[in-house]
């Protein structure tokens, strides 16, 4: 069952590819980097394919790339200014360990989406729709009715409660 | 350490009771074994694993020049800070992967 899911969302990547391609350039604005992009997200959309049951693969996958998208852009610009800095003689790690090359491990995604089972109900709509549909503090404040300064201690919850899964597996 | 706070002053300023701590508890390594120390220690790392979240919420959402500015000197400040937010942005990664629960009708 594990590897027919695998071969399912592959292949509904690889229908979609050009269009998230697309997806990912319109972010970054550079054809080679939107490929890079594409290529990390179907390792890491393969790893994911193992683990979970993804009901709507087709969003799912956008998802994964325009996040992996913003990451990338960001990381970028980020990684050149604290190059900036080495000027100072201050010590700044290298910037070759992108994110983008971080292996991501079953047995950790497994326990991040366990730990994100685990979480209340408000709690943990709270994170998904901060962290899955990129909204911002104010709207899930106004569609959870409750205030902002509430919905970032929830995300904060959220996150401490995956951490400490992976760190006591 | 001066170069740095004669750059940084105003976020120096605002951390320098931290910053402190920190620099108290290095000088006196090996010295201080007590309990006072080890809990003091260990809010600070629970303070510098908050921060690094708060930095990873705030650069998803919106984030102006200056802030990245902001955070680039709180990296440069500390190396706990630059492996607490590293950490906090695999954990962000990890998390970018799980797919929503679905909602119980759809099973």
């Amino acid at each position: 069952m594990i590897v027919e899911e695998q071969v399912e969302l592959s292949e509904v990547f690889m229908a979609h590819r050009s269009q998230l391609r697309w997806a990912a350039l319109k972010i970054l604005g550079n054809p080679e980097r939107a490929e890079d992009v594409v290529q990390d997200a179907y390792l890491k959309v393969s790893e994911a394919a193992a683990v979970f049951h993804v009901k709507q693969p087709v969003a799912y996958l956008f998802q994964i790339v325009r996040n992996l998208a913003i990451d990338h852009h960001r990381r970028i610009s980020f990684e050149l200014n604290l190059f900036e800095g080495e000027d100072d003689g201050l010590h700044v790690p290298s910037p070759i360990g992108m994110p983008e090359a971080t292996v991501i491990g079953r047995q950790h995604l497994k326990l991040v989406a366990k730990a994100i089972s685990e979480l209340p109900e408000r709690t943990r709509r709270a994170f998904e729709l901060h962290r899955l549909e990129g909204q911002t503090h104010r709207a899930i404040a106004a569609e959870l009715a409750i205030s902002t300064s509430l919905v970032n201690i929830l995300i904060h919850e959220a996150i401490d409660h995956c951490r400490a899964a992976l760190q006591s597996p | 350490m001066e170069a740095r706070v004669q750059r940084y002053p105003l976020y120096l300023f605002r951390v320098s009771l931290k910053l402190r701590k920190i620099d108290e508890f290095e000088d006196s390594s090996g010295e201080h074994q007590g309990e006072t120390v080890a809990n003091s220690e260990d809010q600070d790392s629970d303070q510098v694993w908050h921060t690094a979240v708060e930095w990873v919420i705030r650069e998803h959402e919106s984030f102006s020049p200056a802030e990245r500015e902001e955070l680039i000197d709180w990296l440069n400040m500390n190396p706990a800070h630059r492996k607490a937010y590293d950490e906090a942005s695999r954990l962000w990664l990890l998390t970018g992967l799980v797919p929503p629960l679905e909602p119980p009708a759809e099973d």
